[in-house]
């Protein structure tokens, strides 16, 4: 483990993301070493799950279908007090609400179950759409790393961008970064960004998708896609342009780094197919929310074009 | 001349010792001395406090005020009544915890909530204003319709640095403090002290606060038991502030596995007081601690771990935490933070006394 650097050496934010990416990193490394700390994560898992009530432990998503289902069910036993009364009056009472609550609660609760069975038939599908698109780590290790941004890019998109804020998504180590004045990268390997990160880049460990998610509409001038998000399939790659277009706003600027599919490793081509899109269809999904789109060449290595879309 | 305006704060229970109690109480400090007359009103008032507050069903024969501070944190009739008042309203939220890690644990719990914020949605809409204790809770304010929301931390008074020191242990010990919730995830914790045994490295877990569910006390213990920590693994419960001040003092690291925190005013505590911060990097947490702590992606035990061991074991990392966390407290205690109240509530007893 390198030395950190000095305070006067690494400004504030990137000394504490530099450490947790060596921390991520190293995680990752003992992981992959030492089985046994896989096996006592899962030993207290299973001892949590044993512990703890039906229900209370499990993905998110389970656990909130659970919570539908449940809330699904309008109960028709309203209370109505029980101060002393006239028994009569507070039974016809109980019979009237009783009546008229059925009534209702009837039709509530069989929209409430076609729509808590269509959500569990979604929640099915969605697993088995993603077990059947879904990589184990073995093949992960022949079709990546996609290729990234590269100084090329980054001095590509300098000369469109102006003076505002540019994130590079899926930034790798961060080359393109280098080009450019104001500018920060989200990458999600730790391992890979510790590079950057170690060479004084403004680099975050984390989930590019949600970062970009996460940010305020206008909050920044220009987004740069690259990496293993230009691979997306092209109704993820619609989404992906939106939800850069809300960051950026009116005036701002999309690019994407487009992988050249021709160049790929003989693995990693008969493993994707044509997984990618070309220029030509980003540029296509960028004129959508484009005022004009250009295709320019880079010579980064692994990549065809750089599509720069400027935002109407 | 203008007389002085008339602001009465509402909140569920006014307690010295819960966060939300003393914030309460520390606003009613400020606005007195900016020159409001006063009163709080709660569904329940503890002894201790007794001489300032009173019960809201006494509100309605009491003068009106000229504007109400509603400090929204749970589901309680003090917002049904708040929402029924015509008088201009703003709506300070600690945030509420999502209703789903109760829902198994504590039912009763998960309904309070769940109708706390429906409550609160529809003060959103009676609201003029917003104060928010983070910008993540101001964010929620925000998507439930309150465009205008102001950020200001929460009011706590710092804890002394004289406390009352705890046994000796020969290793490591890891604090966290906070009640034993669901949504405070001590189980991790646990998780990550036998992770830490595994690795060789002596440690012992602090668990100080009392319990929000009893079924989920009892069964982090029995965790710890089945996984063979239990005699490292010590339970606080609610302790007094020397206590509390001597549990930092013996801290080597302040862990969190917390999934939702509004602020998380024990953080900042641990920063003061030169404890390094491990986290896992939910709801406000990132918020508080900026670059003062490790915040993490991601709490499997490999990773805190590592985080733990870091700290530990690297004086540089420890030294440049203890610093920066020195200076984030600052910056979120007072007098900064009575200051950033002062300027919220200025314009709004301006707008009230006109």
């Amino acid at each position: 483990m390198s030395d950190p650097l000095s305070d006067e050496q690494l400004p504030d934010d990137r000394f504490a993301a530099r450490i947790q990416a060596e921390v991520m990193a190293a995680a990752e490394e003992r992981r992959r070493e030492d089985p046994k700390l896989a096996r006592i994560e899962r030993e207290i898992e299973r001892a949590w799950a044993d512990v703890a009530p039906p229900g209370a432990v499990g993905p998110t998503e389970e656990l909130l279908l659970d919570r539908v289902d449940r809330l699904a069910l309008v109960d028709v036993d309203a209370p109505i007090g029980t101060k002393p009364g006239v028994k009569q009056v507070k039974g016809a009472i109980r019979k009237g609400i009783y009546w008229y609550l059925r009534y209702m609660s009837d039709q509530l609760n069989a929209f409430h179950n076609v729509q808590a069975r269509l959500l569990r038939r979604f929640d099915d599908r969605l697993s088995r759409l993603e077990s059947v698109i879904g990589v184990d780590s073995a093949v992960d290790d022949l079709v990546y790393p996609a290729p990234t941004a590269g100084a090329s890019s980054g001095r590509r998109l300098a000369d469109a961008v102006g003076s505002g804020r540019v994130l590079v998504l899926a930034a790798g180590a961060g080359a393109a970064l280098t080009e450019l004045d104001n500018a920060y990268g989200v990458e999600r390997d730790p391992q890979v960004a510790l590079a950057g990160i170690d060479a004084g880049l403004d680099l975050r460990v984390g989930d590019p998708l949600e970062h970009l998610c996460g940010l305020e509409a206008g909050t920044i001038g220009a987004v740069l896609i690259g990496g293993a998000l230009q691979r997306v399939s092209p109704a993820a790659a619609i989404a992906l342009v939106a939800s850069a277009a809300v960051a950026c706003g009116p005036g701002g600027i999309v690019a994407v780094a487009v992988e050249d599919r021709s160049r790929r490793a003989d693995a990693a081509a008969e493993l994707l197919g044509d997984r990618g899109l070309a220029p030509t269809t980003w540029g296509a999904i960028l004129g959508g929310v484009a005022a004009s789109t250009e295709s320019v060449k880079v010579d980064d290595d692994g990549l065809e074009a750089l599509v720069v879309a400027r935002l109407s | 001349m203008t007389r002085s305006p008339i602001v009465h704060q509402f909140t569920a229970v006014l307690a010295e010792r819960d966060a939300l109690g003393r914030h309460t109480l520390a606003v009613d400090d400020l606005l007195r001395e900016m020159g409001a007359q006063t009163q709080i009103y709660a569904t329940h008032v503890h002894a201790e406090v007794r001489d300032r507050g009173r019960d809201f069903r006494e509100h309605p024969d009491d003068p009106a005020p000229d504007l109400i501070i509603y400090q929204a944190s749970t589901g309680t009739p003090v917002a049904d009544y708040v929402a029924s008042r015509s008088e201009p309203t703003v709506l300070s939220y600690h945030n509420m915890t999502p209703a789903i890690f109760f829902d198994m644990w504590e039912p009763a719990v998960a309904a309070e909530l769940d109708h706390g914020r429906r409550q609160l949605a529809r003060l959103c809409r009676k609201a003029s204003s917003g104060i928010a204790v983070s910008e993540y809770n101001a964010a929620e304010l925000r998507d439930l319709g309150l465009d205008h929301v102001d950020v200001a931390p929460v009011l706590f008074n710092p804890l002394g640095s004289d406390g009352d020191a705890p046994d000796a242990f020969d290793g490591a010990t890891l604090l966290f403090v906070g009640r034993v919730s669901p949504n405070k995830c001590q189980q991790d914790l646990v998780g990550v002290l036998v992770a830490l045994h595994d690795r060789g490295i002596a440690a012992r877990l602090v668990l100080v606060g009392g319990a929000s569910s009893t079924g989920y006390h009892d069964a982090v213990v029995e965790l710890a038991a089945r996984m063979g920590v239990a005699d490292s693994v010590v339970f606080a419960g609610s302790v007094s502030e020397s206590e509390l001040v001597g549990w930092y003092g013996a801290a080597d690291v302040f862990v969190s596995a917390s999934e939702h925190e509004g602020f998380c005013v024990p953080v900042v505590e641990a920063m003061s007081l030169g404890v390094p911060v491990v986290a896992f990097g939910s709801s406000a947490i990132p918020e508080t601690v900026r670059d003062a702590g490790l915040v993490l992606a991601d709490k499997s035990a490999a990773v805190m771990v590592e985080a733990i061991d870091r700290v530990l074991t690297d004086a540089t990392v420890r030294d440049a935490m203890i610093e920066r966390g020195r200076a984030r407290a600052a910056a979120l205690g007072p007098p900064a933070s009575v200051r950033r109240m002062r300027d919220v509530l200025q314009p709004l007893l301006v707008g009230a006394g006109s």
